[in-house]
C-alpha cells in the first residue's frame, strides 16, 4: 500500500475516486471532448473539493500532435492555426514533422502581472546579444493547453479585460517594449470560485462554456470516504493504483469519443432545438446556442451514440446555462423546474408541423448549405469526364496508328499513356495515402472531408486540361512534322514530355506540402463550423414553428432522475467505459440543479425577484452596469494596491517600477548594439539605467465604499426594520461584488451600540437586524456620533475607502449625548432628564446638528431616510429634525412619496441609488 | 546547541499562564502541520502575540534541502520544487521550523517573491527572487492583525495556503514553488472579521479572553516582570518543562501515522460536521486530523471519543454554516449535537 502511495507521490489524486461533484466532472469530460466548449467554471462553497477536482482533472490530458520544432506555442499542424514560424515550416517543407506532446495545465495566479500573462522583452538576449526578442508569457504556454484560474472572481479587471479580448480574437498581439508580434491562442480555460466572494462580471463568466456547482455531500460514506483521503495513513477503502487504472480506461473512453465525435452528423433539426431551447430559457448571447450543441454532441459522443438525444441537450442546458445571464441580466439562472418547463415548451414548439413555412428563413439557409455541396459533386464530375475524354482521345489514337507499324505507334502512344498516368496519380496518390495512415481515422471521414489541394497550372479545370495536356503539344507536334516533314518523327515525344515533366514538378511543388491524415479531425472541425455557423447564424425562426418529420418527433421528454438512467443504461448497448460515467451521472442529477449554489444565492434571488418589478428597469441597469463604478475599482494615484502596469513618470518618479525600468533600458541598450553592430565580449553584461529609462509603477485600488446604517429602534420603526432588513440584502449583489462593507449601529434606550462592525458579509448584517428589537427612547445623537467614529478607524485604515452613513430615522430622537460637549462635562442621564420631556429632546436635536457639523467635517456622506411621510411635512418635528440633519451634513433624503405604498422597494431603491451617486461624484 | 541559545532568548512556551486552549491549538499544529493554522482572535493584551513568539521555543526540527531557496523537504518528493526533483543527493540541513510573520505593509512584490533586480542589473540574468511565501514554506506563517490585511494581499496567498504551492507569474519570470505552511493569525474582532474563504483556511480558532482570575493576573505580572529584568532567569527556570514539553510534542509526532482512527469514529465526526450544517469538507479533515494529533500528543495509541469532542471547541467555532446563513456553532450546540449523535 504504502509502495502505491510513493508510486504517485507528487501527482495530485486521481480523478476517478474524486467523491460526489459529478456534474463538475462531466462538464470537464465534456470540454475535454470538444475543446471549443471553451471550458468549466466550477462555482461552489468554500471546502467542496473545486480545485482537487480540475487539479485531479490533470490525468485524463490527452497527448496533441504538435509541430516538432521546439515552439513555445505548441502549434498543430495547420495553417491557419499556427504560429508564423511553424507556418512557414509546414508551408516549406513536405511533409512536416511532428511529435505527440501531452496537453498541460498552465497555471494563472491571481498575483499575475500583465507582462507575465501577455509575454514581455527578453532582457538576457536584448543585453547578450543586441536582440529585441520577446520571451513568453502564460498566453504562449496557454496555447491548445488548459488555463487554470484558481479562484477566477478576485482576479484584477486589467487582467480580465487581456483575457477576454485574446480568448475572443483567439490571438495574442504582442505590441509593447519594442516587440511587434502575435501568436494564435485557443484554450480551454478552467475556473474556480466562491460566490462568497463575489462574483465574475457576466461577461467574463460567458467566456466559460460551461459552469457547474459543487456542493458537499449528504452522503455519509462520501464525507468519511474524503476524510481518509485527506489524512494520510487512514486506511482506504480502495488502492490508489485501481483508480490510477481506472483513470487510465477513462482517458481512453475520452479519446474514443473526441475520434467518434466527428463521425455525429449534425442534423438542422438539432440546431433549430437548440435555438429553441434558448429562446425558451431566454439566455443572452449568441454563443450558448453553439456551446449548447457542442456540449450535447460531446454528451453523444461520450455516451457512444451517433444521434443525440434530448437527454444530450437536457444535461447540456444544465451545463451551459449555470452562469449565463437571461433576459437582458434580469433574470438568474434557471432552476431546473424551469429548464424542464422549458424543454417541454421547445420540444411541443419543436412537434408542431406546418408544412407551409417550409421556404422559411431557416430552411432556405440550410438550402444554400446544400446546393454549395452540390456544386462541389458537380466539380467532381467534371473531373471524372476529363479523365473519360483522355481516355478516348487515346482510344482514338490508338486506333488510328493500329494501321501503322507497330513501333512508329507506340512512339505515338507513348505520350499519352504518360498524361493519363499522371492525370490518374492524383487520385491514386490520395488512395495510396489513405492505406499508409489509415489507423488514424475511418476512411468515411476521409471520403467526404478530404479535398483535393488545387491542381498546378489551374489544371483542374477541365477546359485547361484538355487544352494544356493534348492541344498544347499536339499542336507542336503538328509543327514539328511540318519542319521535319516526317510523320513519325521521334522529336515530336519532345513537348508531351516536357508537359509531363512540368506536371510532376508542379505536384511537387504544390503548397501545403502533404497534410498528415491526424490532423483530419481539425479539418473535420472547420468543415463543421462552415455548416454549423451557417445554421446557427440563420436568424432565429421567431415564432415560426418547424416542420418535424414523424419519425423524427422526440418521445416525451423523460425526467432524467435515477430511474430514466438506470432504464437507459439498461436498455442500450453501452461500453463498459460509458457505463461506469454514467453511473457517476446517475448520483447527481436527482438533485435539484441549483442545489450546488449556496443559499445566499437563493435568498438573495427571492429578494431580486419581488423587487425587480417594483424598481422598474431603468434603476436596475443602473446598478447592474455599475454606473457608480467609477471608481468602484480605479487605477489611483496613490502608491497603494496591487501593482498593475507603469506609466511615464510626470514629475520626479517616485514609485519606480524596476522590472520595466530595466527592460526598458535594456531595449535600449540593445537598440543602441544593433545600430553600431558592436558585439559585446565582457562577460560580465550589465544593464546601464538612465533617467530616461525609469518608470513609474501603476497601482490599482479597489476602492470600496464603507456604508453603516444607523437604526433608529424606536417602537414606530418596527415595521421599517424588515424593509431595512432587505435593503440590505438588496446591497448584496453590488456590494459583494465590489468589497463594501457594511456595519450597523443601532440607537435604543440611552446610548447606540455597533451591531455589526463594518464586513463584507452581508448576510451577516442583514441577519443581525433579526436580532434587535424595538421600543424606548431614541439616542440618536450617539449612534451618529458612533457610525461617525467607526467610519474615521475605517478611513484611517484605507483611506481611499467611500465612507457613507445612512441614517433610517423618523427623526424623533430624544436622548442627548452622555457628554455634554459645549460645557465638557458629563450628562448623568437618567438623573437630569425626565424620560420624554422637552428638554431631553431640545438637548437631543442640539447635540444631534452638533454631531451633523462634526460629520460634515470628517467628510463622510449621508443619506437620511426618513421612512414615513408625516401628514405635513413643514410642521411635523421628526421631520424638521431629519431635514435640518441633512442639511448640516450636506448629504441625500430620501422619504417614501405620498401614494408610495412600496415601502421596501422604495428604501432598497433610496439606498442603492444615493450609493452610487455617493460613489460617482465622490 | 542551537536550542539552548533561542531558549534564552525567547519566552518560555510552558511559562504562559492559562490560555490553555492557544497553546494546545498550537500545539498541535506543531505536532500535525498539515492541520493547516491557527487563528487567535480577543481583543489586546491577552496573549496572542507572545504565545506566537514563545512557540518558537518549541518548534521541532524539520529537513531542508540547504542549497534550495524555498526550503524543500528531502524526503516529500511530492513538495519539491522542479530543481530538487532533479537532484540526485541533495545536500541536507536539519533545522528547526522557523516562524515567519507577514508585515501589513509587505508589498505583493515581497509576498510571492518578484524578479531579482540585482542579478538582471549586473549579469542580464531574469532570475526569481523569493518571497514570504518561499521562506514560509516547511515552517509557520505568521500575521498578526490578520483582519487588517490588504485584500489584494489576501487573494494572493488564499491559493498557496490551501495548496501548499505558490504559482508566480510577475514580470517575465515564471516559477512554481512549494509552500505549505502553519498559517497562524492574530485578530482583533473589534476592528472588523475576516473574509469567510480566509477564515476557512485557518483551520483552529481560539477565542482568547483577559483573564479575570486575580491570581493569574498576578503571576502573569510576575513572569513578565522577571523576563524583563533576567530573561535567563526564568527561561533556566522553566528549562526542565519546556524540555519535556519538546520531547513530548516529538514523541507525538513520531507516533502521529500510528495513531489509529476507528471507522466509527470517523464515523461519528462525518455525522456531527453533517448534523451541524459545517460548509465543505474542511471541518472533517481538520477535526480528524486534530483529534488524531490530540491523541498523539496524549500518548494514546488510538483517537477517543473525548479527543474529538476536546477539539471541536478549536475547529468549529469559527466556520461558518449553511453557506454563511447560520452563526458557528457554539460549544453548548456541539455537545447536544454530539449527544444526539450518541
Amino acid at each position: 500500500m504504502i509502495s502505491v502511495e510513493q508510486t504517485y507521490l507528487g501527482l495530485p489524486p486521481p480523478f476517478s475516486s474524486t467523491v460526489g461533484n459529478e456534474q463538475l466532472k462531466t462538464a470537464l469530460l465534456l470540454t475535454l471532448i470538444d475543446p471549443r466548449i471553451g471550458g468549466v467554471l466550477a462555482i461552489g462553497p468554500k471546502g467542496t473539493g473545486k480545485s482537487r477536482t480540475v487539479r485531479s482533472f490533470r490525468h485524463l490530458l490527452p497527448k496533441i500532435p504538435v509541430v516538432d520544432l521546439n515552439c513555445p506555442f505548441s502549434c498543430p499542424v495547420d495553417l491557419a492555426l499556427a504560429c508564423e514560424i511553424c507556418g512557414e515550416h509546414i508551408r516549406s517543407s513536405q511533409l512536416v514533422k511532428t511529435k505527440y506532446k501531452p496537453m498541460e495545465f498552465v497555471f494563472l495566479p491571481i498575483s499575475t502581472t500583465e507582462d507575465s500573462l501577455i509575454g514581455s522583452l527578453d532582457i538576457s538576449a536584448a543585453i547578450m546579444n543586441g536582440k529585441v526578442d520577446s520571451r513568453p508569457g502564460i498566453f504562449a504556454r496557454a496555447n491548445r493547453n488548459l488555463l487554470v484560474i484558481e479562484e477566477v472572481n478576485l482576479l484584477p479587471d486589467p487582467l480580465i479585460d487581456t483575457i477576454m479580448s485574446v480568448i475572443d480574437e483567439k490571438k495574442n498581439r504582442i505590441e509593447r517594449e519594442g516587440i511587434s508580434s502575435q501568436h494564435p491562442v485557443s484554450t480551454v480555460i478552467l475556473g474556480t470560485m466562491n460566490r462568497e466572494e463575489g462574483d465574475l462580471r457576466p461577461h467574463f463568466a460567458e467566456r466559460f462554456g460551461l459552469s457547474a456547482f459543487t456542493r458537499p455531500s449528504d452522503d455519509l460514506q462520501d464525507r468519511l470516504e474524503i476524510i481518509r483521503e485527506n489524512v494520510p495513513a487512514l486506511d482506504r477503502e480502495y488502492a490508489l493504483q485501481d483508480m490510477f487504472v481506472a483513470d487510465q480506461q477513462l482517458k481512453e473512453t475520452i479519446h474514443a469519443a473526441r475520434e467518434r465525435i466527428g463521425t455525429i452528423r449534425h442534423k438542422a433539426r438539432d440546431l433549430k432545438f437548440v435555438s429553441l431551447i434558448c429562446e425558451e430559457l431566454e439566455l443572452d448571447g449568441a454563443r450558448v446556442a453553439e456551446i449548447l450543441y457542442r456540449t450535447a454532441r460531446s454528451m453523444c459522443a461520450l455516451r457512444g451514440a451517433s444521434e443525440l438525444t434530448s437527454t444530450d441537450f437536457f444535461v447540456a442546458t444544465q451545463l451551459a446555462s449555470g452562469h449565463r445571464t437571461r433576459k437582458g441580466g434580469e433574470l438568474p439562472a434557471p432552476t431546473v423546474d424551469e429548464l424542464r418547463d422549458a424543454f417541454d415548451r421547445a420540444i411541443e414548439r419543436d412537434r408542431l408541423q406546418t408544412t407551409e413555412n417550409e421556404a422559411n428563413e431557416f430552411e432556405r439557409h440550410l438550402s444554400q448549405i446544400h446546393q454549395k455541396e452540390k456544386l462541389y459533386q458537380r466539380k467532381r464530375l467534371l473531373g471524372k469526364f476529363r479523365i473519360c475524354l483522355v481516355w478516348i482521345i487515346l482510344c482514338y489514337f490508338v486506333l488510328l496508328v493500329g494501321f501503322k507499324t507497330i513501333f512508329q505507334g507506340l512512339i505515338l502512344i507513348t505520350p499519352f499513356i504518360l498524361i493519363a498516368l499522371a492525370l490518374a496519380s492524383g487520385f491514386k496518390r490520395s488512395v495510396l495515402d489513405r492505406r499508409k495512415h489509415d489507423e488514424s481515422s475511418s476512411t468515411k471521414m476521409w471520403k467526404k472531408y478530404y479535398r483535393e489541394p488545387p491542381w498546378p497550372l489551374g489544371m483542374d479545370h477541365p477546359l485547361v486540361g484538355i487544352i494544356g495536356m493534348i492541344l498544347l503539344p499536339a499542336s507542336i507536334h503538328l509543327l514539328i512534322i511540318m519542319l521535319t516533314h516526317d510523320l513519325w518523327t521521334p522529336l515530336g515525344l519532345i513537348p508531351y514530355l516536357v508537359i509531363y515533366i512540368a506536371i510532376l514538378i508542379g505536384f511537387r511543388k504544390r503548397k501545403g506540402g502533404r497534410i498528415p491524415l491526424h490532423e483530419i479531425p481539425t479539418k473535420y472541425e472547420r468543415e463543421y463550423e462552415f455548416l454549423a455557423e451557417d445554421l446557427l447564424n440563420a436568424p432565429a425562426p421567431e415564432g415560426l414553428v418547424t416542420h418535424v418529420k414523424k419519425d423524427e418527433a422526440v418521445s416525451e421528454i423523460p425526467k432524467i432522475d435515477r430511474d430514466f438512467l438506470l432504464a437507459m443504461k439498461s436498455e442500450s448497448k453501452l461500453s463498459p467505459e460509458w457505463e461506469k460515467i454514467l453511473t457517476t451521472l446517475i448520483s447527481y442529477i436527482p438533485e435539484s440543479f441549483r442545489s450546488g449554489t449556496s443559499l445566499g444565492t437563493d435568498y438573495r434571488e427571492s429578494i431580486y425577484r419581488q423587487q425587480v418589478p417594483l424598481l422598474k428597469k431603468s434603476i436596475h441597469g443602473q446598478i447592474s452596469t455599475g454606473a457608480g463604478g467609477k471608481r468602484a475599482q480605479a487605477i489611483t494615484n496613490l502608491s497603494k494596491g496591487r501593482v498593475i502596469g507603469w506609466k511615464t513618470p510626470g514629475g520626479r518618479p517616485k514609485n519606480i517600477h524596476l522590472a520595466s525600468t530595466i527592460r526598458k533600458a535594456a531595449l535600449r541598450q540593445a537598440r543602441m548594439m544593433g545600430l553600431r553592430e558592436i558585439v559585446k565580449k565582457s562577460k560580465e553584461p550589465f544593464v546601464r539605467v538612465t533617467r530616461a529609462d525609469i518608470l513609474e509603477k501603476r497601482f490599482l485600488w479597489k476602492s470600496r465604499a464603507t456604508v453603516i446604517f444607523v437604526l433608529d429602534l424606536s417602537r414606530s420603526m418596527e415595521r421599517v426594520l424588515t424593509a431595512v432588513q432587505e435593503a440590505i440584502l438588496f446591497l448584496h449583489q453590488d456590494a459583494y461584488r465590489k468589497r463594501d462593507r457594511v456595519g450597523l449601529v443601532a440607537c435604543r434606550g440611552t446610548e447606540a451600540a455597533i451591531v455589526q462592525y463594518p464586513t463584507t458579509n452581508i448576510n451577516l448584517v442583514a441577519k443581525q437586524i433579526d436580532s434587535l428589537a424595538v421600543g424606548g427612547l431614541t439616542p440618536l445623537p450617539s449612534g451618529v456620533l458612533l457610525a461617525q467614529k467607526t467610519l474615521e478607524n475605517e478611513l484611517r485604515r484605507d483611506r481611499e475607502c467611500i465612507p457613507i452613513m445612512i441614517v433610517v430615522s423618523d427623526g424623533g430622537t430624544n436622548v442627548p449625548l452622555p457628554w455634554h460637549f459645549r460645557e465638557n462635562r458629563p450628562r448623568f442621564l437618567k438623573k437630569t432628564y425626565e424620560l420624554w420631556t422637552g428638554d431631553g429632546v431640545k438637548d437631543a436635536v442640539k447635540d444631534l446638528f452638533l454631531v451633523a457639523e462634526k460629520v460634515r467635517r470628517a467628510g463622510i456622506s449621508t443619506i437620511s431616510i426618513v421612512p414615513f411621510t408625516p401628514y405635513d411635512p413643514s410642521s411635523s418635528h421628526g421631520f424638521s429634525t431629519m431635514k435640518g440633519f441633512q442639511e448640516l451634513t450636506r448629504g441625500q433624503m430620501f422619504m417614501p412619496s405620498m401614494e408610495g405604498l412600496h415601502l421596501v422597494p422604495t428604501i432598497g431603491e433610496a439606498v442603492s441609488r444615493a450609493i452610487h451617486m455617493e460613489k460617482a461624484s465622490f | 546547541m542551537a536550542l539552548d541559545q533561542e531558549m534564552k532568548t525567547t519566552y518560555p512556551f510552558s511559562a504562559i499562564v492559562g490560555n490553555d486552549k492557544l497553546k494546545l491549538a498550537l500545539i498541535l499544529n506543531v505536532i500535525d502541520p498539515t492541520i493547516g493554522g491557527v487563528l487567535l482572535r480577543g481583543p489586546k493584551g491577552t496573549g496572542k502575540s507572545i504565545a506566537v513568539r514563545a512557540l518558537q521555543g518549541v518548534l521541532p526540527t524539520v529537513q531542508v534541502i540547504s542549497d534550495c531557496p524555498f526550503h524543500c523537504s528531502p524526503t516529500n518528493k511530492a513538495n519539491q520544487c522542479s530543481h530538487c526533483k532533479l537532484k540526485e543527493n541533495p545536500p541536507i540541513e536539519e533545522r528547526r521550523m522557523k516562524i515567519t510573520t507577514l508585515p501589513l505593509g509587505a508589498t505583493e512584490d515581497r509576498l510571492v517573491g518578484s524578479i531579482d533586480i540585482e542579478r538582471i542589473i549586473q549579469h542580464g540574468i531574469e532570475a526569481f527572487e523569493p518571497g514570504i511565501l518561499a521562506e514560509a514554506n516547511q515552517g509557520v506563517l505568521y500575521i498578526d492583525e490578520i483582519n487588517l490585511l490588504a485584500d489584494h494581499l489576501i487573494d494572493d496567498f488564499l491559493d498557496s495556503a490551501a495548496s501548499g504551492w505558490n504559482y508566480v507569474e510577475r514580470e517575465g519570470v515564471s516559477v512554481a514553488h512549494p509552500s505549505s505552511f502553519v498559517l497562524i493569525g492574530s485578530m482583533n474582532p473589534e476592528e472588523g472579521d475576516l473574509r469567510p474563504q480566509l477564515l476557512d483556511r485557518l483551520a483552529l480558532h481560539v477565542a482568547t479572553q483577559t483573564t479575570l482570575e486575580p491570581e493569574k493576573r498576578a503571576e502573569i505580572i510576575k513572569r513578565n516582570l522577571e523576563f524583563a529584568e533576567n530573561p535567563q532567569k526564568l527561561v533556566e527556570k522553566w528549562k526542565s518543562e519546556e524540555i519535556t514539553l519538546v520531547q513530548r510534542i516529538q514523541n507525538a509526532r513520531a507516533n502521529l501515522t500510528s495513531v489509529i482512527v476507528t471507522s466509527e469514529n470517523l464515523e461519528l465526526i462525518g455525522k456531527l460536521c453533517a448534523r451541524l450544517k459545517m460548509d465543505g469538507y474542511r471541518p472533517d479533515i481538520v477535526l480528524t486530523k486534530a483529534a488524531r494529533a490530540m491523541a498523539a500528543f496524549q500518548e494514546n495509541s488510538e483517537v477517543h471519543v473525548e479527543h474529538i469532542r476536546e477539539c471541536t471547541g478549536l475547529v468549529l467555532t469559527h466556520r461558518t454554516r449553511e453557506g454563511g446563513y447560520v452563526d458557528p456553532p457554539t460549544i453548548d450546540e456541539i455537545e447536544e449535537a454530539l449527544e444526539a449523535i450518541q
